[in-house]
């Protein structure tokens, strides 16, 4: 991204816009900028609008009123009812260490070792990559299969193989002792690949000087993997922390293929998701609200935080 | 570079863990192939069996019962037009910025790019509401409408596609006598086909395999994704588990050829996508 700055911006017909170029750049640039303009600036001045707002049931034609702070007192009173936000936030946020101290830790090592040219290198990394263009919906479904309790191959091997008797074994994505374990597990399983991939490309641009010296120094395979290749990719490496970071507030699409919210696994983005299905738009606007004030602070200090981290080293 | 011993070994041992995480990839989907060729009794008895026949029987039935056509249609229909209005709406705004300095132009990109760091999450109840009141759910030009949003990750490459490409192409196309629209229809697009191109690939795949748009604002429709995903649900109930397999396998058929065709034009772009960040 840093060399973007190097291009000066180059004015097409010298420092003065033609009529022609003006008309021609209303012409582009309408439909895209009203896009954005409803669908970008309205839609996030009426989410906050919309927060203190609601339907009055009360009136014979729907019609809307303030209601203050209602909607967020609403969710305070749901959050002491039950333990659906107390869970919602636990497993959000524990998409936090799934990606960032089991994901990424272990792709670093696997790209490293596709760039190492280990055997079978080249079958792995285009296996590695086919999730990344195989629908959601799909993955889920044949993920969820391998798990299910009658036709599942799991259970079926514990059951006939490690001779468990049939009530030993659990049912995987409805017992909520094992379902949210089983979404970490799908998210390691569908979402490496790519990881992977990314971060062995970004190995490949590595100058090879630099891994030759090291090597003449006897540095290992493992000092090489983490104290030379990992400052070195640092920009793409940081790329995924920050999405770890994203993913807590983000994730809705696990427990919506995987399980649809069944055996506690719902999260903070799948519960404001279904509130809109409900058609409870209101409530969920002022959720939306508050996910804003938590998730941006959280997301611009872990850029601030990972920039620090390696701020000398330039790709 | 000669390898050392140990080095080997070590080699041979992850390739060989590589190998583990690979086969539980493929696996299912070995699974789901072979028993989409049995009878749903078949395979109830025995799910790792082969298939005594190969009978199409459910692949036939997975058209004539489940509309398999009609949400390949829909799914065809939202990809390319979705993926085409949604790269034109990006390439436009990237050029235009990229290109011209203007009244407001410096504004537009900075809002565009402030925009982008807000979780969508916040605003996914007004936008329901907007599109609600401007009719376009539950019909397919309203899903298109949403995918035509210009900013987003395809706008930054794009942008930076556009600054990389030299103006005095313009200029000598100016001198002839062309205009700003052949320019850019003429000079500039076709200069930038081969970002468009890797960036369309991946908007593509994004809008065949979305679930979350159809699922919200097309409740009444199927796209293969809400279709499939209503299937697997209602096998839990039916027992109709092989015909959902035969849906599946089909749905699945489009994209590994188009990957098989391109994958290693998909592959070199991916790995040389890393550098976005």
């Amino acid at each position: 991204m840093k060399e973007k700055v190097k291009h000066t911006l180059s004015t097409p017909s010298g420092d003065k816009l033609w009529k022609g170029d003006k008309i021609f750049i209303v012409l582009m640039i309408a439909i895209p900028m009203l896009h954005f303009a409803l669908f970008t600036l309205y839609v996030n001045f009426d989410s906050f609008i919309m927060a203190f707002q609601d339907v009055d049931y009360t009136a014979e034609v729907n019609t809307l009123k303030w209601v203050g702070l209602d909607n967020f007192k609403k969710f305070f009173t749901e959050w002491g009812e039950n333990d659906l936000w107390m869970r919602a936030v636990i497993n959000s946020f524990g998409y936090l260490p799934v990606t960032v101290c089991v994901m990424l830790p272990l792709s670093i090592f696997a790209g490293y070792f596709l760039y190492r040219k280990i055997p079978l290198s080249g079958l792995y990394k285009i296996l590695f990559f086919l999730p990344s263009i195989i629908s959601i919906v799909v993955l889920a479904i044949v993920f969820r299969n391998m798990f299910d309790a009658s036709i599942g191959p799991i259970n079926w091997i514990l059951e006939n193989i490690f001779k468990m008797s049939k009530d030993d074994i659990p049912n995987w994505l409805v017992d909520e002792k094992y379902a949210m374990w089983i979404l970490y597990l799908y998210a390691i399983w569908a979402g490496i690949g790519y990881n992977v991939v990314l971060l062995f490309g970004a190995m490949t641009r590595v100058p090879t000087e630099v891994i030759e010296s090291g090597r003449l120094d006897g540095v290992g395979i493992f000092r090489e993997m983490f104290q030379i290749f990992v400052p070195i990719i640092w920009p793409t490496v940081s790329t995924m922390i920050i999405f770890g970071v994203t993913t807590i507030f983000t994730q809705y699409i696990h427990p919506m293929v995987l399980t649809s919210g069944n055996g506690k696994t719902y999260t903070i983005a799948y519960l404001i998701i279904s509130k809109v299905n409900q058609g409870r738009l209101y409530y969920s606007a002022a959720l939306g609200i508050m996910l804003i004030v938590i998730a941006l602070p959280m997301i611009e200090f872990t850029k601030w935080l990972t920039g620090k981290i390696y701020d000398t080293v330039e790709t | 570079m000669r390898l050392s011993k140990g080095t080997k070994t070590l080699f041979i041992i992850v390739s060989v863990l590589f190998g583990i995480y690979a086969i539980t990839l493929v696996f299912p989907f070995l699974y789901t192939l072979n028993n989409s060729f049995k009878t749903n009794a078949e395979f109830i008895s025995d799910v790792w069996s082969l298939p005594k026949k190969f009978n199409f029987d459910n692949y036939i039935e997975a058209f004539e019962e489940n509309n398999l056509l009609n949400m390949f249609f829909n799914t065809i229909f939202l990809t390319a037009c979705g993926t085409f209005l949604s790269i034109m709406s990006a390439s436009i705004m990237a050029y235009v910025l990229s290109k011209y300095k203007f009244w407001g132009s410096s504004l537009i990109y900075t809002m565009a790019i402030i925009f982008m760091v807000i979780p969508n999450l916040g605003n996914i109840a007004a936008t329901y509401k907007l599109m609600n009141n401007l009719g376009l759910v539950d019909s397919l030009p309203g899903l298109l409408v949403l995918y035509m949003g210009p900013f987003g990750s395809t706008f930054l490459l794009l942008y930076s596609f556009f600054k990389g490409i030299s103006w005095s192409y313009a200029e000598a196309a100016k001198i002839d006598g062309a205009g700003n629209f052949t320019v850019f229809f003429r000079i500039m697009l076709p200069q930038a086909r081969a970002g468009i191109g890797a960036v369309g690939f991946m908007v593509m795949i994004g809008v065949w395999n979305d679930y979350y748009t159809p699922f919200l604002y097309l409740p009444s429709m199927y796209t293969l994704a809400t279709g499939l995903q209503d299937l697997s649900t209602q096998a839990t109930t039916t027992g109709a588990y092989t015909q959902m397999f035969a849906a599946m396998v089909i749905s699945i058929i489009p994209l590994l050829v188009l990957f098989a065709c391109f994958q290693k034009t998909i592959m070199e772009n991916t790995v040389a996508g890393g550098l976005k960040g």
